[in-house]
């Protein structure tokens, strides 16, 4: 989809249209990152990823809309029904990609070109976004070619067309090249994949290890990856996370505690959705003046009690906080995961299992944050 | 595949839903649609003119149907709670 988030946000409030649109994280919008901006604000030089505050030095008109996530989610889901229509193999790859295996569906659409029109036309009936299409013999080429003309685009490469077209095309184009192997290469004075396609196998896989066979594979715009339409996430997370910038900066320590608490029972409670412990948790903390500190231990035995996690967290705090002053930002993160499939042996790890147990059937009766812990009150709203 | 729930529908800080403000609404219901038509808001009457955008959100059991609509002038937030069957009006933009 063609900037998804603020393209959502346009066609839900009209006065947004024709308009920069800067979408963010957080309610203060100076305080947070571009997730995502309209093409009117990208006209400026505003991009993803970019701090608000350097978004607004770009382009001080520009609309700041804090990100709506049900509505992004809705429609994300909605179009990959909509995608369903035309193939049951449809993946969604990310909250506004999606690869669709069309082979065979002429039949009952038409030509691909004709099924990527009413594609596009029935998103744009439907929802007034609008997305780019690409068709590729495989994903990365689709990718590939999605990304060749925005917005709105539809573009078809064949197969007996892509050598041609990945002649003169730069390595770092391709999807999986990043900067660090995109500089490798050209080290070695390879630049386009025409030429990566003209490396020997044995020097790639030298240089780069396994990843070697599947740069000279992608150079050559050869993809064994299939659309893969299961629900199922690939493998578990390896690690769980949240972090979190302030309207504005804290330097009283109960504060920054109670934030690192909310923080602490967010993480607690998507590792119990998730069935999940961890015995690695990691504290970061972000100064007014942008430096960061990051301290991590490993526990003997993992958790997904918030309290439990407060109380590690708290440990690495005391360690943090004589070099930190007034806080930015803050986050938690819990890593070496394992399943939670053990029973307790002792009576208060019952009582706390229990209690946890309900706290989470509480809240996913009447929604997140009705009842949490009371030290969290002062920051609460 | 992807889960954006997964992803993105993690607990926020939301505004609290208490807050908004409760509204009359004269809508349409037909199998899977509903359609606002107007709402009273401060004893006045406004004719919706256009849905601009139509989703669904959650807050725990409760279905929320959210509507972003035009009266001509303004664009109005507006939802229908499916558990409490009450429409509440989010924001005025």
């Amino acid at each position: 989809m063609d900037a998804f988030f603020a393209s959502v946000e346009q066609a839900a409030n009209p006065k947004l249209k024709n308009r920069p649109v800067i979408v963010g994280s957080r309610t203060n919008k100076y305080r947070t990152v571009v997730a995502a901006c309209s093409y009117e604000a990208k006209a400026f030089g505003i991009a993803s990823g970019m701090s608000t505050k350097e978004a607004f030095r770009l382009c001080p008109e520009a609309t700041f809309v804090p990100a709506d996530c049900a509505k992004y989610i809705y429609t994300a889901e909605e179009i990959l029904r909509l995608l369903q229509e035309f193939s049951p193999q449809t993946e969604m790859a990310s909250i506004d990609e999606f690869y669709l295996d069309i082979t065979g569906c002429q039949g009952l659409f038409g030509s691909f070109e004709r099924i990527a029109c009413l594609i596009k036309q029935k998103i744009c009936q439907r929802f007034g976004i609008t997305g780019s299409i690409g068709i590729a013999p495989n994903k990365l080429m689709a990718k590939l070619a999605s990304k060749v003309k925005k917005p709105n685009g539809l573009v078809i490469w064949e197969e007996n067309n892509l050598a041609d077209i990945l002649k003169n095309l730069p390595v770092e184009k391709i999807c999986g090249i990043g900067p660090q192997i995109s500089l490798k290469l050209h080290q070695m004075a390879i630049f386009t994949c025409g030429q990566l396609a003209q490396v020997p196998e044995p020097l790639l896989l030298q240089r780069f290890g396994k990843y070697g066979a599947w740069l000279k594979q992608a150079a050559r715009g050869e993809d064994t990856n299939i659309v893969n339409p299961s629900a199922q996430p690939d493998l578990p997370p390896k690690s769980v996370g949240h972090s979190y910038t302030l309207e504005k900066d804290v330097s009283n320590i109960e504060l920054i505690q109670a934030w690192i608490g909310l923080l602490c029972e967010m993480v607690a409670s998507r590792l119990r959705n998730l069935a999940l412990q961890g015995s690695v948790v990691q504290l970061y903390l972000r100064g007014a003046n942008l430096k960061w500190w990051s301290k991590q231990k490993n526990f003997t035995d993992p958790s997904f009690d918030g309290q439990c996690l407060y109380n590690r967290s708290l440990m690495l705090l005391k360690k943090i906080l004589p070099q930190a002053t007034a806080i930015r930002a803050l986050g938690i993160t819990v890593s070496s995961l394992v399943a939670a499939n053990h029973a307790y042996l002792f009576e208060q790890d019952k009582k706390r299992q229990k209690l946890m147990v309900a706290q989470d059937q509480i809240n996913t009766r009447f929604g997140d944050w009705v009842i949490y812990p009371a030290r969290l009150a002062v920051i609460r709203p | 595949m992807f889960n954006p729930q997964a992803r993105w529908d993690r607990p926020s800080f939301k505004t609290k839903r208490q807050q908004h403000q409760t509204i009359e609404v004269v809508a349409q219901f037909a199998p899977g649609k509903i359609r606002p038509l107007y709402f009273k808001l401060n004893n006045r009457r406004y004719e919706i003119e256009r849905i601009n955008y139509f989703w669904n959100d959650y807050q725990g059991r409760e279905k929320l149907y959210c509507f972003s609509v035009s009266n001509g002038i303004n664009t109005f937030q507006i939802y229908f709670n499916n558990y409490s069957v009450s429409w509440k009006l989010a924001k005025i933009e």
